[in-house]
């Protein structure tokens, strides 16, 4: 009965848009996510360890990342390593060049194309399908066929796509129908491309989810799976390895009475392998000079990355009028501000009204920045 | 609020000061560095500075020696009396309300109560309005700011803390802060332009990098793929050339085998011919006596000799016969020679006669006598030639003799030798010679080149190579068929070599090329993720930039309109300050003056003369004391602005030293009328102020 480590979208090399600096830091994730696959395969000493695409993220692929993915792989000693192609890594993707023109480890099943497929371990009593996908986007199934049972007892797909949405129609190329896998007659089906853990309609079949996470948003990822499939199924266990804590956060004025509240609420947040995205919205915070960028800057060594966004409206400008007449400044500064805010353009209106806001958080705020 | 007395204890010239004021105008009087000018700085000192924290800033202020300095100010207000203390040296500042019985120790608290009690809690706002120093008289503009801030504060009903200036500053920080330029200390867009500019850089030489690793890996796969090529028809050339090689070696060697066959069998042939010869002449010679060379030679010898003698007999017989001849000819001459004789001697005497008798007889006579002498001299001539002749016939005959002789002698030799040799004659003997001996001498040469051909080997060694080197050229016949059989063409064998050459060169360089780029490849580094690393610094270094412009956009639009907000407000601060103002410059001027506006920003103005019925410049055109009266105006304006229902005290430290008689005494009016309702200490060496005192305070 094998036992395989199932993963996929490790993206290694991957480009972190937005996150400035820290996406030098979420690089080394990716890879240590990489190191601890390899040693979870050790520890677990499973029977093979699959890769189901998008090993890595483009063709921008150092040397040295091919070298550290090779030197990985050759830990695993006689541990066979299945990597087949995704959509970011495609067979036609250079990267596979350079990675053939290394000496690579004799556990390595590099399937790039159909000549060696299908792939029968024979230790395992297991044949491994695969169609690995040649281009990054191409509109064919990505579901191999199950040419011959006879290979093996036991029959494992792996593939790198996305299934079909019933009622939605996708251009994403790879896509593939439940009932191709339902009807395929696979033991196992390795799946790679979404990011979270998923299971296909009670199916043998299972997204594994990105080892380590990259971006904002999602949910039960930074994990691998290990199957261990026998002749009543599959069992499944899910086990960490992403590092990272990816928080997606909305504070509201009326919880967050001041910006130590919001200070207190992020620091429990805090962490090298924290990545806080903090939207702060409710109205402005009353008697206080809060700043979204000094809060940030402030708060920024805490943490891996932290962006802070200040949603805050605006107090009700009638309040300020009312409390403010238009004989004060800040009345006279609001009045006129509306003034403006109405006769100008959608482009100009968003800055006026920014413009509004700071003027009435410094007129009414206290009267230092520092003062948070 | 009235200031009742004042204590001073080590502060400037003085070890203790107490002095008492009443209300209205107290002049007090001293001559110069009496001590006036520490009295108000002790007022002020005692009334705003700060005892905790402007100890050091005061201590130069201390008595000569002392520690520290304490002020006592006795003050009584309409809601009370209170005494106010400091002490320079402990830091103690205390107020205590002695109607509520209550203390005031803090700065707040003081500011509080100085606010509450005289609208002035701060030491600049006192100079620039309630305390009139002598030529300190424009201290008003000094203030312009902080009087703008009170104004609008004013203004504004105290509704509101007045920030507008320090928001506007902060502002214009932040603004400048983002947007300065400079090497030194540059503002954030440039940091952010300057580090832009380098990551750029750094992206463009990482991304030609890269472009050029990609160009290697390119070039890695042609050179793989050449390499490959290369090393797969070398091998294929190789082997044709090892096949060629092993043909052409076969073909050399069978080559070589035969014509070294083809030497030996022509060679056996030409012995076993040589031998035939041999034997055919032998079989030649057979049975021919074997002459001797000696006896060809006497042969020889003896026919020449017999050659000679016979010719030497044949020609002495010749001359046998010959003389023979001649010596029968002259055989009458001995008769005629006697006759002739005789008949000499007749002439002989026939001439002596003649010549006796007749001369010409005996000239015939004489020359029958020469004639008869020539005639015996030839006679005696051939009798002795004839002598001769027979002599030499004699000789003659003999020689024939010893011919003869010598002839029969030699062939007799002749026929010895050839009895010897059972041979008719010479020439039969010198053809058996002639025949022998040159076939002797073909069977020596015939022998020779046998010999020659054997090579000083037996023939059975040389069969035995001849057989060695057949077997050999069928084996080589075998191995030759086995590698095909095949001609090669030496020049195309030439050309294939090259052609292996060039591949094993084309190999090792292009295994080199392999080589020096992979090896460029393994040290190019994390290229493509530093160049991530990069786009990713230079994408947040351009959403910081927008974000630092928006935001400059946003201060500075901030800044404009609380700038507009507040000279909206200000525009009825400054009716007001120029309504007030206006009404003390009407009553200081005697009307010279009546109206004055500020500017908004600076407090700088311009009044208006009702005789020239115009705006007059303050800078231009007015004199210093038109310049301190419309000052001294302003204070009194802004005091009454600034205290409103308050009534604080009025300090005035010798302020009119620049009027003249007319302009102090038009001051001095105006400020009698004020000291109804404020308490003036008005600090002088003079004695002009004593008709307006209330009290006069002598130091």
């Amino acid at each position: 009965m094998p036992q395989i480590i199932h993963t996929a979208d490790i993206h290694l090399g991957m480009k972190f848009s937005g996150l400035g600096r820290t996406g030098k830091l979420l690089r080394t994730h990716l890879k240590n996510a990489f190191s601890s696959i390899v040693d979870i395969t050790i520890e677990k000493n499973a029977d093979c360890l699959v890769i189901a695409g998008d090993l890595f993220d483009s063709n921008q692929i150092s040397d040295s990342t091919v070298n550290f993915v090779i030197g990985e792989i050759t830990r695993l000693q006689t541990i066979p390593v299945i990597i087949i192609p995704g959509t970011h890594d495609p067979s036609s993707n250079p990267i596979w060049r350079s990675f053939k023109e290394k000496e690579l480890p004799a556990n390595l099943h590099l399937i790039l194309s159909d000549e060696h497929i299908p792939l029968t371990f024979s230790e395992i009593d297991t044949t491994f399908w695969v169609k690995p996908n040649q281009e990054s986007n191409l509109l064919e199934s990505p579901i191999p066929e199950l040419k011959d049972k006879s290979l093996s007892k036991y029959h494992i797909a792996i593939a790198h796509g996305s299934l079909a949405v019933p009622g939605i129609e996708s251009q994403d190329g790879y896509t593939f129908q439940h009932e191709e896998i339902s009807q395929a007659g696979f033991d196992y089906v390795a799946l790679g491309h979404w990011h979270s853990v998923k299971q296909l309609n009670e199916l043998n079949a299972y997204y594994c989810g990105t080892p380590e996470q990259s971006r904002f948003g999602l949910k039960d990822c930074g994990k691998i799976l290990s199957v261990d499939v026998n002749d009543s199924g599959v069992n499944i266990e899910q086990i960490q390895t992403g590092k990272t804590q990816w928080h997606d956060l909305t504070l509201s004025t009326e919880v967050m009475k001041s910006p130590g509240d919001i200070i207190k609420e992020l620091g429990t947040y805090t962490g090298d392998t924290s990545l806080v995205r903090c939207v702060i919205e409710g109205g402005q915070i009353h008697g206080v000079n809060f700043d979204a960028d000094i809060l940030k800057d402030e708060l920024e060594e805490g943490f891996a990355y932290i962006g802070i966004t200040d949603k805050t409206i605006a107090d009700d400008i009638k309040m300020l009028l009312a409390n403010y007449t238009a004989v004060t400044i800040t009345g006279q500064f609001v009045q006129v501000m509306t003034e403006r805010i109405e006769n100008a353009s959608p482009d100009m209106k968003d800055i006026l009204e920014e413009s509004l806001k700071l003027g009435c958080r410094l007129l009414i705020g206290n009267k230092s920045d520092k003062q948070l | 609020m009235k200031i009742n007395n004042v204590s001073i204890n080590n502060f400037g010239k003085f070890s203790e000061f107490n002095a008492e004021f009443g209300s209205g105008i107290n002049v007090i009087k001293g001559a110069n560095e009496a001590g006036k000018s520490t009295l108000v700085e002790a007022i002020k000192a005692g009334l705003f500075v700060d005892s905790k924290s402007k100890k050091k800033t005061l201590k130069d202020r201390f008595k000569w020696g002392a520690e520290g300095a304490k002020v006592y100010i006795g003050l009584s207000a309409e809601d009370g009396e209170y005494d106010l203390n400091k002490d320079f040296l402990s830091g103690v500042q205390v107020i205590e309300d002695k109607q509520n019985y209550s203390r005031m120790e803090t700065k707040e608290s003081w500011d509080k109560f100085l606010e509450n009690e005289i609208g002035i809690s701060d030491a600049d706002l006192f100079n620039a309005t309630a305390c009139v120093r002598q030529d300190e008289m424009e201290d008003i503009s000094k203030s312009s700011d902080i009087l703008r801030d009170r104004l609008e504060g004013i203004i504004t009903g105290g509704q509101e803390e007045v920030v507008a200036s320090k928001v506007i500053n902060d502002l214009n920080k932040r603004i400048s802060e983002i947007k300065k330029e400079g090497a030194k200390d540059p503002g954030i867009l440039k940091r952010l332009e300057d580090e832009a500019e380098n990551l750029t850089y750094e992206i463009e030489k990482l991304t030609r990098e890269l472009e050029e690793t990609e160009a290697r890996r390119g070039e890695l796969v042609d050179v793989t793929s050449i390499l490959d090529n290369t090393i797969s028809e070398l091998n294929e050339k190789s082997e044709l050339l090892e096949k060629w090689d092993a043909a052409h070696k076969a073909q050399l060697e069978l080559t070589q085998l035969e014509e070294k066959y083809n030497d030996l069998k022509s060679r056996f042939d030409e012995i076993e011919e040589s031998q035939k010869k041999v034997i055919s002449y032998r079989e030649q010679i057979y049975g021919k006596p074997e002459i001797l060379k000696r006896d060809i030679e006497n042969i020889d010898e003896l026919e020449t000799k017999l050659r000679y003698l016979q010719s030497k007999l044949s020609d002495n017989e010749n001359d046998e016969k010959i003389l023979k001849n001649e010596v029968s000819k002259v055989k009458g001459i001995g008769l005629f020679a006697g006759l002739n004789v005789v008949n000499f001697f007749f002439i002989l005497g026939c001439f002596a006669a003649g010549f006796l008798i007749e001369p010409i007889v005996a000239a015939g006579s004489g020359f029958f006598i020469i004639t008869q002498i020539v005639f015996v001299v030839m006679v005696w001539k051939r009798s002795a030639e004839r002598a001769a002749l027979k002599s030499q016939l004699r000789f003659t005959s003999k020689r024939v003799e010893e011919n003869k002789s010598e002839i029969e002698n030699s062939c007799k030799a002749i026929n010895e030798i050839l009895e010897k040799y059972s041979l008719k004659n010479t020439t039969n003997m010198k053809d058996v010679y002639e025949l022998v001996e040159s076939t002797q001498r073909k069977i020596h040469e015939e022998t020779s080149r046998y010999e020659h051909l054997l090579g000083g080997k037996n023939q059975k060694v040389l069969q035995g190579q001849l057989e060695a080197v057949t077997k050999d050229l069928a084996l080589v016949r075998e191995r030759s068929q086995s590698v095909g059989g095949l001609f090669i063409d030496p020049n195309e064998l030439l050309k294939l070599r090259t052609r292996v050459q060039e591949l094993s060169e084309t190999k090792i360089k292009t295994e080199e090329k392999f080589r020096l780029i992979s090896h460029q490849l393994e040290v190019s580094g994390g290229g493509a993720e530093e160049l991530s690393t990069f786009h990713e610094r230079f994408e947040h270094n351009r959403s910081m930039f927008e974000r630092y412009n928006h935001n400059q956009q946003v201060y500075m639009i901030t800044a404009s309109l609380i700038e507009t907000a507040r000279a909206n407000i200000l525009k009825a601060t400054a009716e007001l300050l120029e309504n007030k103002v206006g009404k003390y410059l009407s009553d200081i001027t005697n009307d010279r003056y009546n109206k004055i506006r500020f500017d908004k920003t600076n407090l700088d103005f311009s009044v208006y003369s009702p005789d020239k019925r115009d705006w007059v410049n303050s800078e231009d055109l007015l004199s210093r004391g038109t310049i301190d009266q419309v000052y001294l105006c302003a204070r009194l304006a802004l005091l009454e602005i600034l205290a409103g229902e308050r009534k604080p005290f009025l300090i005035l430290d010798d302020p009119f030293v620049h009027f003249d008689a007319d302009r102090t005494k038009n001051a001095m009016v105006v400020i009698k009328e004020i000291s109804k309702d404020y308490q003036v200490l008005l600090f002088t060496n003079s004695d002009n102020y004593d008709q307006n005192a209330d009290q006069v305070i002598q130091l």
